[in-house]
């Protein structure tokens, strides 16, 4: 699905973003790619998506080459970026003139992504808020049927009702064909729905794991107390108790991944992760 | 943009007929024989530079890019269209308007002054090919630097022909004086005849052939030019 080797990149010849960076990912997944601002995640989505150009290495997504921007690539690919401008249309008009590019486009899902996210149907685009136009171009990816969906801050301009309509949404969509790509720093956002995690920092993807693999090496718990012992790999304090990252011995089943600090004790240890991560 | 095009056209159409309106009461019909040439000439050129400037420049714009980019046909399907909107398309469009436009005043002015004021706008073929053929060349050029200028594409444009222009007249001035002067033997204001003979033929040269030459190879330069510029364009 997608393929980044030794790929590397930056706005300034002398200043490079990435440098050999290193990504494999399958098909079928929801992918979280995280990182701080200005790590380059809109980069990344952009080069996957053929908008930039790499400087060096080679990326290959849908089995071709994105910089070449293939009609049948493009009919494959759908890209939300985190601003856009829509045209001054209806939903109909903006509807019959975008569809017939996208040959797998479903007029029917079309109707039950806007009706799912409660948006106006007889409303013209240039009235709808931003969140609506994020709605309206959530669907229409989604009803493209595309194999890629690439999304950049899903969630910013987004009320809190239609954060958890995204999640629903785009739980009920993925199916073993697709692919859905979306960048935050926003982690709370879209947690219980990535998977796997990329967390991109300096350049580089330091940890690219699946949530069962997380599970199965890493333990996340809230205790009034931390414990100095050397399964502890990172700590936050929280109102009442501490936020506890610590080595999974294999006596911990089931729990749930916090995102928000696993992001953070990956960015902190991520020497610690690498070395955890590595061992069978 | 065509509607815009078309209300920017009526505009100057209106204002520089009413401020030609006193020439042409005054003067016979004769002097006025060309005004409609001249304008529509002028007219095409100018609106269609801008138009030409804006087309892919405004689709390329910081937030609009993507969608441009990546909607799905090939970048020589987007190229051609650009080329046929913004080059046939629009003096096609400016041609009928315009007429039409002519028409429409030619009544008027008869009904209110009892003659018409100008010689009547007629599709005469030569005034259609060279207004077409000197247009097509301000569109290559312009649809070339809307692609390289995303902002004010027309006005740097114009500066960047103005820069070439001067300073290829720059080079050219001083290899004549620093490497031909004396072999051409031009001094002064005295102008021998074989000189004479070679300046006309350089004249005819730069004027005829090389001017038609210039016209033909021009935009097919600019376009693929522009095509390659467009595939290579990032957002």
């Amino acid at each position: 699905m997608i393929r980044i080797h030794q790929l590397s990149f930056g706005y300034k010849k002398k200043q490079r973003l990435f440098e050999q960076l290193m990504l494999k990912a399958p098909e079928g997944n929801i992918y979280g790619l995280l990182g701080k601002n200005g790590a380059g995640k809109t980069t990344l989505l952009k080069l996957i998506t053929g908008l930039l150009h790499p400087k060096e290495g080679s990326i290959e997504v849908l089995g071709t080459d994105p910089t070449k921007r293939q009609v049948d690539f493009l009919q494959d690919i759908f890209y939300i970026p985190e601003e856009f401008t829509t045209p001054s249309l209806s939903l109909a008009q903006f509807e019959k003139a975008y569809s017939p590019f996208y040959p797998k486009f479903d007029p029917d899902q079309f109707q039950t992504y806007l009706k799912e996210f409660n948006i106006p149907i007889e409303q013209n685009m240039d009235k709808m808020s931003f969140g609506q136009k994020k709605k309206v171009m959530l669907s229409f990816g989604l009803a493209s049927n595309s194999r890629l969906l690439i999304l950049d801050e899903p969630t910013n301009g987004l009320d809190i009702p239609s954060k958890g309509q995204l999640r629903r949404v785009l739980a009920n969509s993925i199916s073993p064909e697709r692919t859905f790509f979306i960048s935050t720093h926003q982690v709370r956002d879209i947690s219980n729905l990535i998977d796997p995690v990329i967390i991109l920092d300096s350049g580089k993807v330091i940890f690219h794991e699946t949530i069962d693999n997380i599970m199965s090496k890493l333990y996340f718990s809230l205790d009034s107390q931390v414990e100095n012992t050397s399964e502890v790999i990172h700590y936050e304090r929280l109102p009442g108790g501490y936020s506890v990252v610590s080595k999974n011995s294999g006596n911990h089943m089931g729990g749930e991944v916090d995102l928000e600090i696993l992001f953070n004790a990956v960015l902190a240890n991520s020497q610690t992760f690498t070395e955890i991560f590595s061992e069978a | 943009m065509f509607l815009t095009a078309a209300a920017v056209i009526t505009v100057v159409f209106l204002l520089s007929y009413l401020s030609n309106i006193n020439e042409a009461l005054s003067n016979s019909r004769d002097g006025n024989m060309f005004f409609h040439q001249t304008f529509f000439q002028l007219l095409l050129g100018i609106s269609g530079a801008i138009i030409s400037g804006k087309f892919f420049a405004d689709q390329l714009l910081k937030e609009k890019g993507y969608s441009y980019l990546m909607l799905p046909s090939t970048n020589l399907e987007k190229y051609v269209s650009g080329v046929l909107i913004t080059g046939i398309g629009y003096a096609i469009f400016t041609l009928l308007f315009y007429y039409i436009l002519a028409k429409v005043s030619d009544t008027i002015t008869t009904a209110l002054v009892g003659r018409q004021l100008f010689e009547p706008f007629t599709f005469d073929p030569e005034l259609v090919w060279n207004s077409f053929r000197v247009y097509i060349n301000i569109n290559a050029l312009f649809l070339l630097g809307g692609l390289i200028y995303h902002k004010n594409p027309v006005i740097k444009t114009i500066a960047v022909c103005f820069g070439i222009f001067v300073g290829f007249t720059l080079i050219f001035g001083l290899t004549m004086k620093l490497v031909f002067w004396e072999y051409i033997g031009w001094e002064d204001s005295y102008i021998p005849q074989p000189t004479q003979a070679f300046k006309d033929r350089l004249e005819s040269f730069f004027n005829g052939d090389l001017l038609d030459i210039g016209l033909l190879l021009g935009p097919i330069f600019l376009w693929v030019t522009g095509f390659f510029r467009l595939k290579e364009q990032e957002a």
